[in-house]
Parts: structure tokens; sequence; C-alpha cells
């Protein structure tokens, strides 16, 4: 028995390990990495030797483009893990690295494996035996429990509010086109060709709009979890302001207006950052504001990466102190901010600190400095001294393959339309797109289509 | 128990379905007896005087593929057909015929009498004969018992039926008819769970009292059609339906009586259509909509009856009546028959597999309206089904079921067993993933050899659609070869068709892709064959709409991994650990026979099926004794 699609994933946790790999199983497998592997003299290979390693390149077929180079093999079932066909791809370990791949592989007609699927093929084809099938079994429902808290999590708020809003303009068409096929003698609106084909363009725009900020990350809920810490008016709530570029966390002149904690999910340079702008930590008899500080040393605990704020405008002083005295070992920035005002703070005495610590001076304010923040940023995640959780890149990758493909499903549409070919067609193509991006959203659409057919026209006799 | 009579297949109810079924079972070769209330009443339609419509009319052409009777009868029984979407693509092209409710009668009375196997008996029955969870026989109201091996209920809306008009009731079936009460106490006794929906009809009214010169005539079409594919009428006089719409006047009386309305007093409990609602609902769920249109549409030949479509209401009989006369051209209209509201016990179709067999019993089936489904038609499509399943226990042959990607009636049992339903449920094309193969023009290429596999279809019928199939292959091989070049005569003629000229030469299949060519068009400028008008049809759907057909029969692969894989029954589903608490429920109810099925259960998630899919075949190692 063998499955009639072929799957994908990152084989290897993500930017914890030097190599990753990404494993295609199914019978498209060898086809797949005809189109997408060169060898070191950039040429194609028609034939792949069964477990052969072969050095060369991963491109994008398309444009040629090199993604990384990279160690490939072919195992063809039954002698592979799945039974199946197996190609793997093992390269860099990067995160971002691993992600093109995979989506290089999945442009080319893979399916992101689900939870346990190689495993589960392999069970269901013969090749591992029922206490192992156990094992799959705990994964599956463990990595489902995951993904069910998360399933809503997973979309930023944003993000929710853009696919609900582009789902419910398709199913609305939807709704219309079927409504006037299943009911042609009553008396409703028939579909307004012109303004259908807007709609289609429309969304597909914005379809791009979201795979733009996909391909960088911005899309995921998780992300590097980054904390901004410091005592109390030091300019936590600016500088989170300042990065995400809107006012978001309350800013004042009153010490410890931050009593809880805020969360924003921003992409610096394509990766994803998951920003908590904490309470102060400084003496307090405040219970509210001593429970928010509490808090706050919960979240360093938890953070993958931590930016320490100090005042250039001020003397550092003791509550400074105890907070560096109290970092834990997670990679730390030290952020100077203030950098406008009159500097008084003097960090000669910091020198050995800068030797463990990477500084960076800026005003949060004036938001000047911001670019060596976030470039220091970046290189603390591609010299992978922090780490980005390999689930949240699986989840954007999902996320990318059903957006695109909801948005080919559109364009098909849209091309249909333009050839005259009659909307029962179309609406094959809108229930496609509608379906892919169910995925993210968690719906299904058929029942709904009838349901709000109801609910919008007076029909039937 | 001493029977008075055995026979292999007893039928329930001698309404659409119950008549699709006794035939069924008869023709392919089981001593079958059809039990009616009423002998003049079989065959009824106590609603709209019409068979088909988009995907009902689907339904009628699939009947008649596997050698069913309904398309048969509405072709002789027609009044007037129209071909409806034909504005839109060939998926949702769809007959409908306004039928002579009284011919219709005669004609399906006349197949069931002719029938050799078939007796047909008006009786009243009340109790079923059990031995153990083996069905037996039925117990008339007279104590008479008859013998069966397979039972078909077919009793539609006769299952404890009460009548609702304003605020009178009672017990009773539809047209002044007996209700069955005994036989839902029967039921409920061997352990059936039954429900209770509702439905409605409009008034009919004297055709003499209506003023035609103010409504739209609604003509047939000028071509003939038939739903039959081997019916072989080519010529039929045609009756007009009237168009009007309701008025401010009309909408004020509804929203003034609301008070009076049972929907609205509580007096009906049962669950009705949403897609057939009564006027009162129309009204007030549409507060906005400032008319409605109201079709009057004659109810045959012999009968001043004319049905009020889109007038179904349960309003007192006052109500009716000054509703009515507030409607252009029915000023006068006098009533000869109020509209009412029927509720009737009906039962939960979970209870049933895909062969509309009770899953707890052996030998008993349920097809048409009681099962939850709403039309005559959905009720035609059952019963056939139903009347095989029956005919095949009895012989002891594995059940006949067609699936999603093959015909409507798949779509309607899995959808009825399956999901489950909350109303009245009605086929919708809407309803069909793969519609562009299910089409109405193809459901002979699609069912008849099924149809003959079971025995219900005539060899020389088989023959019929193979040469069908093979003039469609032979001109397809043509139209691919045939090239045409960029002369003169072929730019002309494509421009007269409103086309654009061709840049390079093509073959005259990619010619036909384009929209406004059609075979007719271009035939005799290439020097192409005649062609029937069915072979033309067939051929330009598949050349037209090529790339979506590959789109829809790639979907259907990809879900038939799924649909193969079989779940044995003997499985525990309480025992599939990791699942939902729901899914698990779910799936020990409905017991799906493989994962495709599993899979629509509503609450049932891929990850569910993961599980299952592991938890099937971990069953099957330890019952081989492979590790």
């Amino acid at each position: 028995m063998v499955d009639a699609d072929t799957i994908a994933a990152i084989g290897t946790s993500v930017g914890q390990a030097g190599i990753g790999i990404v494993r295609v199983s199914g019978p498209a497998s060898s086809e797949i990495a005809r189109a997408v592997f060169r060898n070191h003299r950039q040429m194609q290979i028609t034939d792949f030797l069964p477990r052969k390693l072969i050095y060369g390149m991963v491109i994008e077929p398309d444009t040629g483009q090199k993604i990384d180079e990279a160690l490939c093999v072919f195992m063809p079932g039954p002698q592979s893990y799945t039974c199946e066909d197996v190609i793997e791809f093992q390269s860099h370990g990067g995160p971002i690295v691993l992600r093109k791949l995979l989506n290089v592989v999945l442009r080319q007609g893979a399916r992101l494996a689900m939870p346990g699927e190689f495993t589960q093929r392999a069970f269901l084809n013969g090749r591992i035996d029922l206490v192992q099938a156990e094992a799959v079994m705990g994964v599956i429902q463990a990595k489902t429990e995951a993904a069910l808290r998360n399933a809503t999590q997973q979309l930023s708020g944003g993000l929710s509010r853009q696919l609900l809003a582009l789902r419910n303009s398709l199913l609305d068409e939807l709704v219309r086109i079927e409504a006037s096929l299943d009911y042609p003698e009553d008396d409703i609106d028939a579909p307004e060709l012109g303004r259908l084909a807007e709609m289609l363009t429309q969304n597909m725009q914005t379809i791009d709009k979201l795979l733009q900020t996909a391909q960088t990350g911005i899309i995921l809920r998780e992300g590097l979890r980054t904390v901004i810490i410091g005592r109390p008016n030091v300019g936590k709530s600016t500088l989170l302001n300042a990065l995400i570029g809107e006012e978001r966390a309350l800013v004042t002149d009153v010490p410890g207006t931050t009593r809880d904690s805020i969360e924003e999910f921003i992409n610096i340079r394509g990766i994803p950052l998951q920003i908590v702008d904490t309470a102060g930590l400084r003496d307090s008899s405040d219970r509210i504001e001593l429970l928010g500080m509490q808090r706050t040393r919960g979240f360093m605990e938890t953070a993958g990466l931590i930016l320490f704020l100090l005042d250039a405008s001020e003397p550092i002083n003791q509550a400074d102190l105890a907070i560096l005295n109290d970092l834990p070992a997670i990679p730390v920035i030290i952020v100077v901010n203030k950098v406008d005002l009159p500097q008084l703070a003097d960090l000669s005495g910091w020198n050995e600190l800068s030797r463990t610590y990477p500084v960076v001076s800026l005003s949060a304010k004036e938001r000047t400095g911001l670019a060596a923040l976030e470039q220091m940023i970046e290189q603390l995640v591609y010299s992978e001294s922090v780490h980005l959780s390999s689930e949240s890149c699986l989840d954007n990758t999902r996320q990318i393959e059903s957006l695109s493909v909801a948005r080919d499903c559109l364009l098909a549409a849209f091309e249909s339309m333009q050839a005259l070919l009659p909307l029962d067609c179309v609406a094959i193509d809108l229930r496609a797109a509608i379906q892919a991006l169910g995925q993210l959203t968690g719906e299904t659409v058929s029942d709904e289509v009838v349901r709000e057919i109801f609910a919008k026209f007076c029909l039937g006799k | 128990m001493s029977f008075s009579a055995q026979y292999e297949v007893i039928v329930l109810g001698a309404g659409h379905a119950g008549c699709e079924a006794a035939l069924a079972a008869a023709r392919m070769g089981c001593s079958t007896l059809l039990i009616t209330l009423n002998i003049d009443n079989i065959a009824l339609m106590p609603c709209n005087p019409s068979v088909g419509g988009p995907a009902k009319g689907h339904l009628v052409r699939e009947i008649d593929a596997l050698g069913g009777q309904m398309g048969v009868a509405a072709d002789l029984a027609s009044l007037q057909m129209r071909m409806l979407n034909t504005a839109k693509g060939p998926a949702v092209h769809a007959l409908r015929s306004q039928a002579d409710k009284l011919v219709y009668q005669k004609v399906m009375q006349q197949a069931l009498y002719n029938e050799t196997n078939l007796e047909v008996r008006q009786l009243l029955v009340e109790g079923l004969v059990w031995e153990g969870f083996v069905i037996k026989g039925i117990i008339t109201e007279t104590g008479e018992c008859i013998g069966c091996e397979a039972l078909v209920l077919a009793t539609g809306t006769y299952l404890r039926g009460r009548i609702i008009l304003g605020d009178k009731s009672y017990v009773g079936g539809p047209s002044g008819q007996r209700s069955a009460v005994e036989l839902s106490r029967a039921l409920i006794e061997a352990g059936v769970q039954l429900r209770r929906f509702k439905t409605g009809t409009p008034a009919r009214i004297d055709r003499r009292s209506v003023d035609f010169s103010k409504m739209k005539i609604q003509p047939g079409d000028d071509a003939t059609h038939n739903f039959s594919f081997i019916s072989a009428i080519t010529q039929r006089e045609q009756q007009p339906c009237w168009l009007t719409y309701t008025s401010e006047t009309t909408h004020r009386l509804i929203r003034d009586n609301l008070y009076r309305a049972p929907l609205y007093t509580g007096n009906i409990e049962g669950t009705g259509p949403r897609y057939c609602p009564s006027i009162e609902v129309k009204i007030v769920n549409f507060p906005d909509k400032e008319s409605h249109q109201v079709f009057i549409e004659p109810e045959g030949l012999s009968t001043n009856e004319m049905y009020v479509q889109g007038m179904s209401t349960s309003l007192p009989t006052d109500v009716q009546l000054a509703m009515l006369r507030s409607i252009p051209g029915l000023e006068q209209a006098r009533i000869m028959r109020y509209g009412y509201a029927i509720e009737y016990d009906c039962i939960d179709p979970t209870q049933l597999d895909l062969s509309l067999a009770f899953k707890r019993f052996r030998g008993l089936y349920a097809a048409g309206q009681v099962n939850g489904s709403s039309g005559y038609e959905e009720a035609a499509a059952q019963g056939l089904i139903a009347g095989i399943n029956a005919a095949l226990h009895v012989q002891e042959k594995s059940p006949f079921i067609l699936s999603r990607a093959e015909a409507y009636i798949g779509v309607l049992i899995d959808d009825l067993v399956t999901k489950g339903t909350n109303e009245p449920y009605r086929i919708m094309t809407s309803r069909a993933e793969y519609r562009l193969l299910l089409r109405h023009d193809n459901a002979d290429l699609r069912l008849t050899k099924r149809g003959f596999s079971i025995g219900l279809v005539s060899p020389e019928r088989v023959a019929r659609t193979e040469h069908k199939i093979e003039a469609i292959e032979a001109i397809t091989e043509t139209l691919k070869r045939v090239f045409v070049a960029p002369t003169a005569e072929v730019q002309q003629l494509l421009l007269a068709l409103g086309t654009t000229e061709l840049k390079t030469g093509i073959c005259l299949y990619d010619l036909l892709k384009r929209p406004a060519v059609s075979y007719a068009a271009i035939q005799a400028t290439f020097d192409l064959p005649e062609l029937s008008v069915e072979v033309q049809a067939q051929l330009e759907v598949m050349i037209k709409y090529e790339g979506y057909i590959k789109k829809q029969i790639e979907q259907v692969q990809r879900a038939a991994n799924f649909e193969s894989k079989l779940i044995p029954q003997e499985i525990e589903f309480n025992d599939v650990s990791g699942i939902s608490n729901e899914a698990r429920q779910k799936l020990s109810i409905i017991k799906p026979v493989s994962i495709g099925q599993a899979s629509r259960i509503s609450g049932v998630s891929p990850a569910d099926i993961s599980l299952l899919l592991i938890f099937v075949e971990q069953w099957r190692r330890r019952k081989n004794g492979d590790a």
C-alpha cells in the first residue's frame, strides 16, 4: 500500500544542529529531487543512484537561484524508512535555510507532513512493529494536543483577522454562486462577473501581501521569545513601541506604568520575535507592582533573548546592578537608551561587561540607533547563539503552503473567468481556496456553504 | 406465529420510495409485496406537481440509468419540460418537468401491476414480527401476519402523521388520508430512534378563478426533453405555468396574523426544512424582501386544481384566502384545498448503513422521507437502493453501494447515514464535491453498467450505452487528428462565430475548446460526421471542460486513498486510544466502513483519522498474529 501523495518535512530540530535534514517521501520524491537539486557542476541529475550521497546544491527551479549547498540521497522504496521512495537533503542547520529548502520542495508538489506521518507510513507499510507504533500514536497525540492548544494563538491577532476577512469574502462569493446554481428559478441576484473578478484580484493581492510577510516570518505567533527588562522608566515600553512602530505599550514619565507585561509579535530582518515588555524591576512595596516584577523574573527564565535596558541620562544605580547580577544564562544584549539626552551614565566600569555582553546605544524615543540593535539580533540568530523553535518554523511553513495553494486556486478561478468558463467551474477553485485557508483557521467548507445559502437568501417554494 | 403468506421482500408504503423499492426487488427476482394504506394513492404527489430541478433532476437520470421507474413515469406524465441553468455550466444543467399528477400515478400503477413478481395490497400495518434482531414479518390492523426475509420501510410522512391547519390539528396523512400510529410504537419498542419533522404545502386553487392576464407566462422549452435515456417521446404538447408576486398587502396580512400561525404559536414542534419555507417563515426571516415570487402551476389536465408554488402555509383558512386574494391575478381565487403543515415521525438516518439497512437489525431497510429526507426524487433514489439491497440480502449477495464520486445517489445516502440531518434533507448540487463529474448528461455512462451488474438493466440498454461511448471515442480521435490551417475560409468562419482568428494551425479538438465554437458550427466546414444530439453534447462538455474534469478526477483519486482503506466490522471504536471523546462517540454510532467515510463525520479531526489508521493496522496485525 503506497500513499498517493508525497510528503516532506524538516527532519531535524531546527537551529540546534549543525546539519539539517529535509526528508521527502512518496512517489514524487525523485521527480522533486530532479527539479530542485543540481550537482557540483550545476548540472541536473537525471538518475539518482540508490543510497549514494551526492554533493551539490538546492536551487529554486523557477529562478535558478541557489538556496544552499547540500548532500542529497535517494532511497528507493521499499528499502527506505517509509517503504516509499525517499529523498533526503542534508544542508546547513540554520532555520531560515531549512525553511527555504522545505518551501522549494513543497512548491514542487509535496505536501507538508503531519506530525508523526513518516513513522505512520512506515508502520502502515509494514516497516515497524506494534511497540514502535504505540510511540507514533503518542507523538501524534502530543503534537495534536499542542497544536489544538495553539491553533488560534498561532496566528497573531492581525493575521487571523485578515485571514478571516479573506475567507469570509471568498465564502460570500461562493455562496452567491451556489445559490444561483441550485436555485435558478428564484429571484436572487446572479453573481456579478465584474465584481467577482475584482474580488478575486483583491484577495490575490491580500494573499500576496500575507505571503510576503509570511516568508519573513511575521506570520508566526511563536517567535524568538525576547524579553525587555530594566528598572522602571528606563524606556522599555518606548523601545517596544519603536520596534513595532506603533503605540502599543502605555508610555508615561511616571515610573512603574507597565505593571503587567505586554507581548507583541514582530519581525526583524526575517526573524520572528515574540517580544515581551515587562514591568520594571526595583525595590517596591506596591503589591501589584511586586506581582508584576515577579512575573518579569518568570519571563526572564523562559526567554530566548534578553534586552537589558540602561538609561544613559542617569547614573547607573543599585537597581541596575541588581538586575545585572540576576541575569540568567541566556543571550543578553545591553541596550543603552536615551542617548538623545545629556549622558550621565558612567559605563567605564562596565567594560568587562561589554566583553561578556554586546552593547548597543540608541534613542527609542527619537528612534535612532534601532538599526544597530536589529543587526545585532540578526547576528545572534544567524550565529545560532539563540535558537528558534522547530515547531514555529513548521507552523510558518504550513501557513505559507496553505496560502500558496489558496492563491493558486484564486488565480485559476480568475483565469477561468477570463476564458469565459461557467461559474460552476469557478466554484471548484473557490471551494478549493476556502478549503486551503480552512487548514489555517480550522474550518471546513461543505456544510457551511449550505447553511449560508439559506441564511443569506430567501429560497425555495 | 403463523403467516398467511410469505414473501421474500415486503415494502411498506407505495410512495416514490416504496414504488422504486418494490419494482427493483421484484425485477431482481424476489417475490415482493407492496403494502399501501390506499391503492388509489399509489405514487401520489402530495405537494408540488413537478419532478426534477438542479440535483433532483440528476437523481432522476441516475435512477433511470440504474433501471428505476421515475424517469420513464415523469416523461409520460409531463405537462411541460424545461432545461434549467443553460446559461451556466454543464454540471448544473438540469431538467425540470411539470407533472400531471394523476397521469403520473396511473403510469406508476401500471408499472407495478405489470411486474410479475410483485403484488400490491391495501393494508394498515401495526406491528412487526422479530426473531431476535432479525425481521420476520408484519402484522396488520386486522391481525393478519405476513412473513418476509427483508422489509423496506418507506412510510413517508404517514408515521404518526398530524395535520396542522391554523388552530386545528388532527391525526392523518397527506391529502386526507389515514396515518400509521401503531407502527411508530412498534418501531420504538424494537429500539428504533424516532424524531419529529415537519413539512407543508400551499393551497390549491380553481383554474377558472385565476386571472392569467395579470401574470407572466412561463412556457416550456421548444425542444423536447426526456429524463429517461430510453424514453422515445419526441413531441409533447405543453402547458404553461404562470408567475406573479406577493404584494404589500399579502405581507401585512401575514404579519398581522402571525399570532394565529401554528409555526409561531408553538402548535408545531417538528423541524421544518429551510429550503422549503412556508410563506410566513419567509416574511419573518426576510423582512426586507418586499415581494416574493408565486408560480401558478397546473396539477393535471383532468383537474381544475392549480398549485400555488411559493405560498406553502399552515395559517388559518380565512387568512389563506385573504392572502391569496391580495396577489395580482388571484383577486377572485377560489381555494379547492387549503394548505397545511404536517408533522411526522422519521428515523435518525445515522442508524442506517450505506446500503440503507439498519445497523442493529438484520433484513430491515428504510428509504425516503422516513429517513429524514424530503422530495420525491430523494425518496425514489433511496427506494431504489433499499429495494436493490433488500433483494441482494435475500440472495445473500454483498450490498450495492454507490460512492460520492459515482452518483448524486451516493452523495445523498452518504450524507444521510454519515452526517445525519437535523431537518428534512434536500439534495443540492453544492452538496456534491465532484459536481462536474456527476452531470445529468452522463448518468448513463456512469451507471448503466452498474445497473446491469445487479440485473436491473437490460443487455440492450448496455449495448446502447456502449455504442454511445464508442461514438464519442471515435469522434474524439478524429478531432485530435484533423489539423486546421489558418486559411481565409477558416478565419472567416471563426469571426462569424464571434471568436478570434487563428494564429497558427491547431487541431479541431483544440478549436472546440473555444466557448463560441460548437460541433454543429464547424461540422459542415470540416466535413465531420453527423452525430446524435447526446453524443455532441457529451463531446463538447468533455472537450470544453477538460481541464476542470481532470482537476476533479484528481480530487477523486486523492480521496480514493482513504475511501479504499476499509475498517473491519469487528473493530471496537471505543478502543481507539488518543482520539477525542466526541470522535470516539460518533465513530461508535456511525460505524464507518472506510477511513474515507470516517473522515466525513463531523467532529472527527485529521489527527483522529491518523490514529484510527494506525489502530486499524494494529488490529489487523494482532489478528493475523504478526507483531
